[in-house]
């Protein structure tokens, strides 16, 4: 066994690690998640191109220029998209509506590949047995359908039963994990 | 390489894996960060030379084993300090307060008004001004929490909800 081949791949995919982390926290939350089927292939693409670098078959400033240019052109597009609306709709879609008040576009799905049966299981996992408790549903650029209710399908907030009456349920500010500094957030 | 010989490493990189996916505790792909995720596909990419025979199974442990040791020690850190929690994942990030867009938070995640729509569909808002706090987390989901008032009733309501309807 060669001991030295071994601990130069051991070296090679720590950095490789070191890395790839700088780039997925430089690139931001985008690169996996709620996002598009672009965000995706490039996070595929990231995840691809490694093992060369890794094994040795080629060198780490040839693996290195590849990482570090994808990263770039994705935060070049990130960017783009985000300042410009038209480019945005083109590189990653347009949202469609499939239901309207309770009514299904049925052009829509049909332009969209999807049978009606399809649409309603997508309701269903989103809890809807009554479509007429949608006002809308939105094809997503992820492909998630997203749905907002009638008002009167929503559940009763606390405001409706309160009346103008002073809550005595507000939670002591200690117990609260919703608060920004709780969240650590920024 | 004949078939037989395929078929049993392809055996044993399968049940290598299955082995790193129990013992790496990782939660669900849904609730894995951006980088769990590239870190996955790093591995499983790794996994298919040695499958080839390309490389020889030592290697491909030496590559794994790296990247799996560095992960947990990644994991302990950031599971006893918040610095390096932070560090290694990033902050939640703030992109909804009062009911009104948080123009940093949104440009600091690269978000645009069809995105922050987008994500506040996903999660059945309609009413913005309902909203106190809308937090784009580590794992890139959207947390919404709403103003009290607007929150749902609970059964703790119940006199409340009792005398409204009376």
């Amino acid at each position: 066994m060669d001991w030295a081949q071994l601990a130069e791949t051991a070296g090679r995919a720590a950095l490789v690690y070191v890395v790839m982390l700088a780039v997925i926290r430089l690139l931001g939350k985008r690169t996996v998640g709620n996002f598009t089927v672009f965000d995706l292939l490039v996070a595929l693409m990231l995840g691809e191109v490694v093992d060369e670098i890794i094994y040795g078959d080629v060198t780490m400033a040839q693996g290195m220029t590849a990482i570090v240019v994808v990263a770039a052109a994705k935060y070049a597009t990130q960017w783009l998209t985000y300042i410009s609306p038209t480019l945005n709709k083109f590189l990653e879609g347009k949202p469609t509506e499939i239901v309207r008040h309770g009514e299904l576009m049925r052009d829509a799905l049909r332009s969209e590949m999807i049978h009606e049966k399809e649409a309603m299981a997508s309701l269903r996992l989103k809890g809807i047995t009554d479509i007429r408790e949608v006002k809308t549903a939105v094809l997503e650029v992820d492909g998630e359908i997203s749905v907002l209710k009638e008002e009167w399908a929503e559940p009763l907030q606390r405001a409706d039963v309160l009346g103008g009456k002073p809550d005595n349920d507000e939670p002591p500010p200690e117990k609260r994990t919703d608060t920004p500094e709780a969240l650590g957030a920024v | 390489m004949d078939l037989a010989r395929i078929g049993i490493r392809a055996f044993i990189t399968y049940v290598y894996l299955l082995i790193a996916a129990r013992s790496s505790g990782k939660r669900t792909v849904a609730e894995a960060t951006p980088f769990d995720f590239v870190l996955a596909l790093i591995m499983s990419d790794l996994i298919d030379d040695a499958l080839w025979a390309e490389v020889s199974f030592a290697r491909f442990v030496a590559a794994s084993g790296t990247l799996f040791v560095i992960d947990v020690i990644a994991r302990l850190m950031e599971s006893r300090s918040e610095t390096a929690y932070w560090l290694l994942n990033g902050r939640p990030t703030i992109v909804l307060a009062n009911g009104r867009k948080k123009a940093d938070g949104l440009r600091r995640e690269q978000l645009n008004d069809d995105d922050l729509a987008h994500l506040l569909r996903n999660e059945g808002i309609d009413r913005r001004h309902e909203v106190r706090l809308a937090v784009l987390e580590v794992d890139s989901q959207l947390s919404v929490i709403r103003n009290r008032e607007h929150e749902p009733v609970t059964s703790r309501e119940r006199d409340l909800v009792d005398e409204a309807l009376a």
